[in-house]
């Protein structure tokens, strides 16, 4: 970028690559609001296959952004939780989703 | 990416926000209800001795719930909507009471506990649902608690 160079787009934040799948999107949103969600209950929420949503929940659980396990009070259903960091990096990324659709309106 | 493909992404996460939170508020209205219901029964069929059970059942069924709303206290809106909601329960409970008691009606206390459920689910859910998806915004510090 030349200085002085009125035309430049603003910078955008960086976009984590690890929620673009459209699938990990919607699985983030819908355990944002919930301090918990089984995952019976996150199947009939977000509308993905019983494999798919393993299959994510896993990526994400490697990631550190959403604990998956069994809890004394529900020893047989699996409950997942966002984790302090995701709910924090997931914030991270709406806000620059936002910010992209702000810069395009100016 | 561009702009289109950041406000499709953005709308397909408040729906998942939204559908979650309603779930989460649905549940908890109906463990709500359900528990108002069962009181005014007992109470009605005069089986006090039913009450532990039923406050039991209350806490059984709350901790075995699927989804756990965390609501953001911070909304001012959401929690004056909140309140507005449980004192329009109370009303509800008590213009139905008065009312069943001046008509001579049968189990007062039932036919008010489910004047009270309907306004639970009418005016609770949606303020529930509202606390748990706060302003839509994001980044902001939530005070939060849960329900």
């Amino acid at each position: 970028m030349r200085e002085g160079d009125d035309s430049a787009e603003p910078a955008r934040p960086a976009l984590n690559p690890l929620f673009h799948e459209p699938a990990r999107l919607v699985i983030l949103s819908a355990l944002a609001p919930a301090e918990y969600i089984d995952f019976a209950a996150l199947l009939l929420i977000t509308g993905v296959s019983k494999s798919a949503l393993s299959k994510h929940l896993s990526a994400l659980a490697d990631a550190g952004m959403v604990d998956v396990g069994q809890t004394a009070a529900d020893k047989r259903g699996r409950r997942v939780v966002l984790t302090g960091r995701g709910r924090a990096e997931f914030d991270v990324y709406l806000e620059a989703l936002e910010a992209i659709v702000r810069n395009a309106r100016r | 990416m561009n702009e289109e493909d950041a406000r499709n992404r953005l709308s397909a996460s408040r729906d998942a926000s939204h559908r979650s939170a309603r779930q989460g508020a649905l549940g908890t209205a109906v463990i709500t209800a359900a528990l108002v219901i069962a009181l005014g029964a007992v109470v009605d069929l005069e089986m006090l001795w039913l009450l532990g059970l039923v406050v039991l059942g209350f806490v059984a069924l709350s901790v075995a719930r699927p989804l756990k709303l965390r609501l953001d206290w911070s909304d001012r809106r959401g929690m004056l909507l909140f309140a507005a909601s449980g004192l329009a329960v109370i009303a509800a409970y008590l213009l139905t009471q008065w009312l069943a008691r001046s008509v001579g009606w049968v189990a007062p206390n039932t036919i008010s506990a489910f004047a009270s459920a309907m306004v639970i689910f009418a005016a609770c859910l949606p303020a529930l649902a509202r606390l748990a998806t706060g302003q839509a915004a994001v980044g902001r510090q939530r005070k939060s608690g849960d329900a």
